[in-house]
């Protein structure tokens, strides 16, 4: 009996030396991860079919060529437009694109170049690749020439949120009066032959 | 065999799908400094090409400023043009880069400050696609950049705010923000609006803005929920960085007829 009793109160004691020394053992651990504010853009233009609006080769210049002439219409048209997708990367914060066209050169003599005569639609998309949803983007035009994109068309991460920025740009075929009333024009016999050209920017930061 | 041909017809269209400008990822879109007097500050920044392709890329330095609304639209000014211009100060260690596929970058930049430094200095450091194109005298170019923003502000900073005329409209609250202080300040803000018992009724974020010194911009807030009539007190609580927080209280009332009626407001 005593033998028992002398156990036991050494388990007690032992138990109250080791008590403390096993709550030392316990120690919080910090778990933490910084994702810096990364910013990325890739951005993806391909030619599309004005007649049949089916997609084709990927492209790294807008190149309208070859110009045809529309007898009915009195005007030059290509047979194609482009579409441009751009795609923003975002770590914490959000990404904000900026669209911005400069004007290039016009043949002697023209004074109108081809951010008069040509058009930028801005849309989102989203969904899945093979069941695309577009959405006009109204606050933006959607649709705007490009002269008109000087200043820079800004387009800020939450309006693309959960899907991207597709820019439809294309030469103004005269059938839109909004258009018109913003002073665009098709390219007809009244336009001095030559090379037209511009620049487009697409540039992507932080908020 | 038509099976092959399918087959051979879609991998061909595929890898011409894939085809892209080559991309180029940047891990820091933000630097953020606080600076003293007369230090140097020097640091480095990471890039990615996240394609199989070459890249080639110009390097430069441009102002920016955020303009109205203040929703996060910006300006890009040439360097040296911007209201609080830091480019004379910032030294990048190259003007040009080239990429192998799927290689990383890294460019070390160097900002010598003034001895009179005494607000947030701005700029962005671009990298711009330099590839070549096979006709550029026709059609249109198309340009990619991407660009890391710098804030480079004083150590002392004074972020003095005025916020004043709220204005309820159906249910939006809006407010003057106005920047009384010596650096951008971009508040980060929530609220939550509680009842007669005490109980929370509604909360959610305030819209952000990205307003300069001795600027203002409209500063509020959506409802989400319908409110029966009776009276609330909304709660705002706004971080300014840098664990600068106030907090605003706006008591008001909901009546059948008229709507809302701001009643007091506490700091």
């Amino acid at each position: 009996m005593k033998k028992v009793a002398l156990s036991i109160t050494v388990l007690l004691g032992l138990t109250l030396i080791f008590t403390p020394v096993n709550r030392a053992d316990v120690v919080d651990f910090l778990v933490s991860a910084t994702i810096p504010t990364a910013s990325g853009v890739s951005i993806v233009a391909t030619q599309v079919d004005s007649a049949s609006n089916v997609f084709g080769v990927t492209v790294t210049a807008l190149n309208f060529d070859p110009m045809v002439f529309n007898s009915n219409l009195g005007i030059w048209l290509p047979n194609h437009y482009f579409a441009i997708d751009v795609g923003v990367t975002s770590g914490v914060g959000s990404t904000a694109v900026t669209v911005k066209y400069t004007e290039g050169a016009k043949p002697t003599g023209q004074v109108n170049g081809l951010g008069w005569k040509s058009t930028a639609t801005f849309v989102k998309i989203t969904g899945p690749d093979d069941d695309q949803t577009e959405t006009d983007l109204i606050s933006h035009g959607p649709k705007q020439l490009l002269r008109d994109l000087a200043g820079g068309e800004q387009f800020t991460g939450a309006e693309l949120s959960g899907g991207f920025l597709r820019v439809y740009v294309g030469i103004f075929p005269g059938d839109d009066q909004t258009i018109l009333d913003q002073l665009g024009e098709p390219f007809t016999n009244a336009d001095v032959p030559g090379n037209y050209n511009g620049v487009l920017t697409i540039t992507a930061t932080v908020a | 065999m038509r099976f092959k041909q399918i087959l051979f017809s879609t991998l061909l269209f595929i890898s011409i799908s894939s085809i892209t400008y080559a991309q180029v990822f940047l891990e820091d879109g933000k630097v953020k400094l606080s600076v003293s007097p007369g230090e140097n500050v020097t640091g480095k920044l990471i890039l990615h090409n996240t394609s199989d392709e070459n890249v080639n890329m110009k390097v430069y330095w441009e102002d920016f400023v955020y303009k109205p609304p203040y929703d996060g639209s910006k300006d890009f000014l040439p360097r040296g043009t911007g209201s609080y211009s830091a480019a004379n100060w910032v030294n990048i260690s190259t003007k040009t880069l080239m990429f192998g596929p799927f290689a990383k970058r890294t460019i070390s930049y160097s900002i010598n400050v003034p001895d009179d430094i005494r607000q947030g200095h701005y700029g962005v450091l671009f990298f711009e696609n330099a590839e070549k194109q096979i006709d550029s005298t026709r059609g249109i170019h198309i340009v990619t950049r991407v660009g890391c923003l710098f804030f480079i502000e004083p150590k002392e900073k004074n972020k003095k705010v005025d916020l004043k005329g709220f204005e309820f409209t159906g249910k939006e609250l809006t407010a003057s923000f106005t920047n009384l202080g010596n650096v951008i300040l971009i508040p980060d803000g929530t609220f939550y609006v509680i009842d007669q018992d005490g109980m929370v009724f509604d909360r959610g974020e305030i819209s952000k803005i990205y307003l300069p010194p001795d600027k203002s911009a409209d500063y509020g807030l959506t409802l989400n929920r319908d409110l029966d009539p009776g009276t609330y007190t909304l709660v705002m609580t706004v971080t300014l960085e840098d664990d600068d927080i106030f907090v605003k209280e706006i008591d008001f009332e909901k009546n059948y007829s008229s709507g809302f009626n701001i009643i007091a407001i506490r700091d």
